[in-house]
């Protein structure tokens, strides 16, 4: 009895509080947006975001978690790691519901800029989706492809990020080209793509000797148009208090019969 | 001699010295036509050979080729795939099954009623975003693994193991109602830059023209540091 009596309190209690809920706290209408350092002569950097220090020593071919933005215009500030001084600012405007890439791309003594692009983290199930960057400024055009067939991208130029392409999961024997050519520049075989995750393979470098590849993997991240159905319809509820008030009259009536016993 | 005898001779004669002259010039030819060529050569500046080896003089910008294995990088903070859910404030120690949508786009729920299902779509506990776990309240003749998930409060703890043993706690900071045909679904399963982790079970009165309970209950969590 007292057990249930405290069940009662506790979930009084809790309803109490729901009912006094704080304000919208989960809300997921914001803007993602997060940092790739693909300036090849820069070196690390810290971010600010209106002023404000966001992401800390990020180095060449690095890539930042994302960052929570509301909706809106952001200075966006480039400062050697511990400088008070930016080297570079741009502003950039973000949307709701989006999730953004932002990449440093250029030389720092030539053409350095912000360059944002939007990342979209749903695949259909059971596939995998990739896209290719192009991020290297002294890097001719360049064909993405199986090694000596098809192309799967063509003549992509810095700077360049591509449409997603949907693939099955597998080990691909892929290649740069040089653009139109069957010229391999960089063999990426044995590039393993899984189910479910999305891929931006970016070349970055300065010029063709420094070109390298970034490959960044993000898990696919959706949601269901519904809430589980997580319930059944029972009588459950019902039983354990039953069988506690059953149980604790039989004790009751016990009680009240011994003891009457005991005092005659 | 006859005139035509003599006619004869003269031109047999003159068929052998054209004969004889043509040979000699065309030996000539032959002797100097090579020499001509490799002078030509020299001086001819626009002269490409066409080698078997061409690649050696590619022209396209980029060196030899060279080999690049790819490591993927992740953006952020890794994720483990959940294979145990302990909540001991509500004596949970169970299974987690992977589960996807039903026909009409709802989350799945799991098999066992006894395990919990995490939404296999969204994102993994401990990397950024919510990952999401439902537990059923009650399931045919009894409560089910969730049945006390209303009893958990802020600051209570939730452990998530993956099948090699990596661990991640979490913490309650938040919990919330939603009718069970809400259209808020970015609040729980929606982008955000924490590490969240929701368990979600049925709450409320049971709706019989809905054949469902009329509620969620969302508890939130976030991974410890």
């Amino acid at each position: 009895m007292k057990k249930t009596k405290g069940l009662v309190i506790l979930s009084l209690v809790v309803l109490l509080l729901s009912l006094l809920q704080l304000p919208v706290f989960a809300d997921g209408h914001h803007a993602m947006v997060r940092v790739l350092h693909a300036s090849p002569d820069a070196p690390a950097v810290d971010v600010y975001v209106n002023g404000e220090v966001a992401v800390e020593n990020a180095s060449f071919k690095d890539i930042t978690g994302y960052l929570e933005l509301e909706e809106g215009s952001y200075q966006i500030a480039i400062h050697a790691t511990g400088s008070d001084e930016a080297v570079y600012e741009q502003e950039v405007a973000v949307e709701a519901n989006t999730r953004y890439t932002v990449a440093a791309v250029g030389l720092l003594e030539d053409g350095f800029r912000l360059e944002a692009f939007v990342d979209d983290l749903t695949v259909d199930e059971g596939k995998a989706n990739i896209r290719i960057g192009h991020l290297s400024p002294g890097s001719p055009a360049v064909d993405v492809g199986l090694i000596g067939g098809d192309a799967l991208v063509e003549g992509a130029e810095f700077f360049a990020v591509t449409d997603y392409l949907t693939l099955d999961p597998g080990t691909y024997d892929l290649e740069i080209r040089a653009a139109g050519t069957t010229d391999q520049v960089l063999d990426l075989s044995g590039t393993t793509l899984e189910a479910n995750k999305i891929y931006n393979a970016y070349a970055v470098g300065a010029d063709p000797s420094s070109l390298d590849v970034v490959l960044v993997v993000d898990d696919a991240e959706m949601a269901p148009e519904a809430m589980p159905q997580t319930g059944s319809e029972t009588t459950t509820s019902m039983t354990l208090p039953l069988l506690v008030g059953v149980l604790s009259l039989g004790a009751l009536g016990l009680f009240v019969t011994k003891r009457r016993a005991i005092k005659r | 001699m006859r005139l035509s005898d003599k006619l004869i001779v003269i031109g047999l004669s003159l068929v052998t010295l054209i004969s004889f002259g043509h040979v000699g010039i065309n030996a000539y030819q032959i002797q100097a036509n090579p020499l001509i060529n490799v002078r030509e050569a020299v001086i001819d500046d626009s002269f490409t050979p066409h080698f078997k080896s061409i690649h050696l003089y590619r022209s396209n910008g980029f060196g030899e080729s060279r080999k690049v294995t790819l490591d993927p990088i992740q953006s952020g903070p890794i994720g483990i795939v959940p294979a145990q859910l302990m909540i001991p404030k509500i004596n949970v120690d169970t299974s987690v099954e992977f589960v996807g949508e039903t026909a009409n786009n709802q989350m799945g729920v799991p098999e066992n009623p006894d395990y919990v299902g995490w939404y296999k779509y969204g994102s993994k506990p401990g990397a950024q975003g919510q990952a999401v776990i439902a537990g059923h309240v009650n399931y045919r003749n009894g409560p089910s693994v969730f049945y006390d998930l209303d009893k958990l409060e802020p600051g209570d703890t939730v452990t998530i193991t993956d099948d090699t043993g990596d661990t991640r706690q979490f913490v309650v900071v938040d919990k919330k109602r939603y009718p069970y045909d809400t259209t808020a679904l970015d609040d729980v399963f929606g982008p955000t830059s924490k590490q969240r982790l929701n368990l979600i079970t049925c709450i409320g009165e049971f709706d019989q023209n809905a054949g469902t309970h009329g509620e969620r209950l969302v508890v939130f969590t976030e991974q410890m540091d």
